[in-house]
């Protein structure tokens, strides 16, 4: 799976060149507008991280190359502009997405996931971990075939934390996918917790052969036993 | 204290300032005038006194009243020390016309041969009171003639005189310094108006200006911070799924992720804080309150599982006010039972 990242900040895309080899993808990097345009006329793409603010254009111009190609890769914007405006433009240019910086990095691969899902229509719907199953069009998890009954969720922490399985996903970023940045830090930490410990009691109980884990205070990652 | 018209304030206090004058001053006038009058009649009845002994000398004490060519006085005979001379208002009795009416009588005495006669003699005062009170009655009328004319020709010149100025404050009530438009005051024949107005347009202006700068400095900082916070941000999260963290270090960052998510949070908040109070978000939207609370309790679906209870809300409309209102209690899930909680709130 091959990702572009366009994104001029060199410390930002270090950072992302750095998080994707972790999470196994093959990427590109450059930094500015005619760069990107000459690997998107070069090359096909699964995923296109995009940044708008580019040194020499406008990053929602290569939307409109990239329609003119009729390569509809997967873009996820990457903006420090959160006005509802400018999303509307960049989803009605043809994006898929549209990331707010500053963002998590589980946060970021599970909307790559998700494209990368989208794109490749068959049955890559559901997830397979260890002997979980989770199908993510009718929300169901199930362990060695027998479905188990989370709470929506509970649903939502176990599919965020199996999408992010080769790192650590931080508390903040579990809180924020799963409520949104609406809600209170001290509120919700709490909240968390409550939600993970009927979860692992859940997964125990269903005989699942994957673990929670809790790293030190900082977050949660999921390992197969 | 409720406040005043401009117009109305000034009238009222005109008209309490002339009025008290105007008290004032036929206090005064009628004092003097009955002084006057008194003093006029004073001299008439002295004159008269003179008269009168003269003739009761002349005569020997032997005289008779028809010898005068007026009538109104009294010789008595007294004893004791001659009285000196005594003026004093009194009032008569008048067949003629039944009324009561205001004489000034001279009291005095004198002696003759011996003995000593008290004199009486008294004076309608008649005519003083009439032209005293009929000066009056013109003059107030006059007064109170000028007065109303004074009123209403000051209502109206202060009305137009003070147009321009309440023009002026109907176009700065409606003033807006979040929108692009200018303030425009028309040209007054006034000079003061004139450098009111244009004071005000200078200082609308300026404030627009500072208003749209800020505006675009609080977006501008905030965008610009986002980048920085994310390589911040995202470093971090980088390095906790490092195996070779200790559990110090992943105490340290995660101090170091929450401050940047604090951090990032105000930035938004900052962002969206600039937009509203900017008055960019012209649309407010009805909400369901039931749809808003089932979305809020759904955060909450682990503790409720946990302590099996379940959370019924209902909405509605009163049937006597037909107010709309939201209630809501918990139940034990088991058998249905409901808990001693109760929240209900309505609408003002």
């Amino acid at each position: 799976m091959k990702v572009l990242i366009v994104e001029d900040e060199a410390d930002l895309q270090s950072i992302l060149t750095d998080f994707l080899a972790r999470e196994k993808y093959s990427y590109d990097a450059v930094k500015t507008y005619a760069d990107a345009s000459e690997k998107i006329a070069l090359y096909d793409y699964d995923c296109i991280l995009l940044d708008i603010n580019l040194p020499d254009g406008n990053g929602l111009r290569l939307l409109d190359e990239l329609n003119k190609v009729n390569k509809s890769e997967g873009v996820i914007i990457i903006s420090a502009r959160n006005s509802i405006d400018d999303k509307i433009k960049g989803l009605n240019l043809g994006a898929d997405d549209y990331l707010t910086k500053p963002f998590h990095l589980s946060e970021l691969n599970a909307r790559i996931q998700a494209v990368i899902r989208r794109k490749k229509f068959d049955s890559s719907r559901k997830i397979i971990f260890a002997n979980l199953e989770i199908d993510l069009a009718q929300l169901l998890v199930s362990v060695a075939h027998r479905p188990v009954s989370l709470t929506k969720k509970e649903f939502d922490i176990l599919q965020h934390l199996v999408a992010n399985r080769n790192s650590v996903v931080s508390k903040n970023a579990l809180i924020e996918y799963i409520w949104g940045d609406y809600v209170d830090n001290l509120l919700s930490v709490d909240l968390v917790s409550t939600h993970l410990k009927n979860l692992k009691k859940k997964l125990k109980l269903a005989h699942a052969s994957v673990e929670i884990r809790n790293i030190y205070a900082v977050g949660y990652q999921i390992k197969e036993l | 204290m409720k406040a005043l018209k401009l117009l109305t304030l000034t009238s009222r206090n005109y008209l309490i300032v002339f009025l008290a004058l105007l008290i004032l001053f036929f206090g005064v006038f009628y004092f003097i005038m009955r002084m006057e009058g008194s003093e006029h009649i004073d001299e008439i009845l002295y004159n008269r006194k003179n008269n009168i002994m003269e003739i009761f000398r002349a005569k020997g004490g032997n005289v008779r009243y028809e010898e005068f060519s007026f009538s109104d006085f009294k010789i008595i005979p007294s004893r004791g020390p001659v009285l000196h001379d005594v003026y004093k208002d009194t009032l008569i009795y008048e067949k003629t016309d039944d009324e009561i009416d205001q004489y000034r009588k001279l009291i005095t005495g004198f002696e003759f041969k011996g003995q000593t006669y008290r004199l009486e003699i008294v004076n309608a005062n008649l005519e003083t009171e009439e032209i005293v009170s009929t000066i009056i009655m013109s003059l107030g009328l006059i007064f109170l003639l000028m007065l109303v004319v004074l009123y209403f020709t000051t209502r109206y010149f202060s009305e137009k005189l003070w147009l321009p100025f309440h023009q002026t404050l109907k176009q700065l009530k409606t003033f807006e310094v979040e929108k692009a438009a200018k303030i425009e005051l028309s040209e007054s024949r006034i000079e003061e108006f004139n450098s009111l107005n244009k004071s005000i347009e200078e200082l609308t202006e300026r404030t627009q200006n500072a208003f749209i700068n800020q505006k675009q400095f609080i977006e501008n900082a905030s965008h610009e911070m986002q980048t920085p916070l994310a390589v911040i941000q995202n470093q971090l999260e980088m390095w906790i799924g490092d195996p070779q963290l200790t559990e110090p270090q992943s105490e340290r960052i995660r101090m170091l992720l929450d401050s940047t998510q604090r951090l990032s949070k105000l930035n938004k908040t900052l962002l969206l804080l600039s937009k509203i109070e900017n008055q960019q978000f012209f649309e407010t939207e009805q909400n369901e309150v039931s749809a808003l609370v089932t979305k809020i309790l759904t955060y909450f679906e682990g503790q409720q599982e946990n302590l099996r209870i379940r959370v019924f809300i209902a909405t509605g409309r009163s049937r006597r006010k037909g107010e709309p209102y939201f209630t809501g209690y918990l139940a034990y899930e088991p058998d249905q039972k409901r808990l001693p909680s109760q929240c209900e709130a309505r609408n003002r």
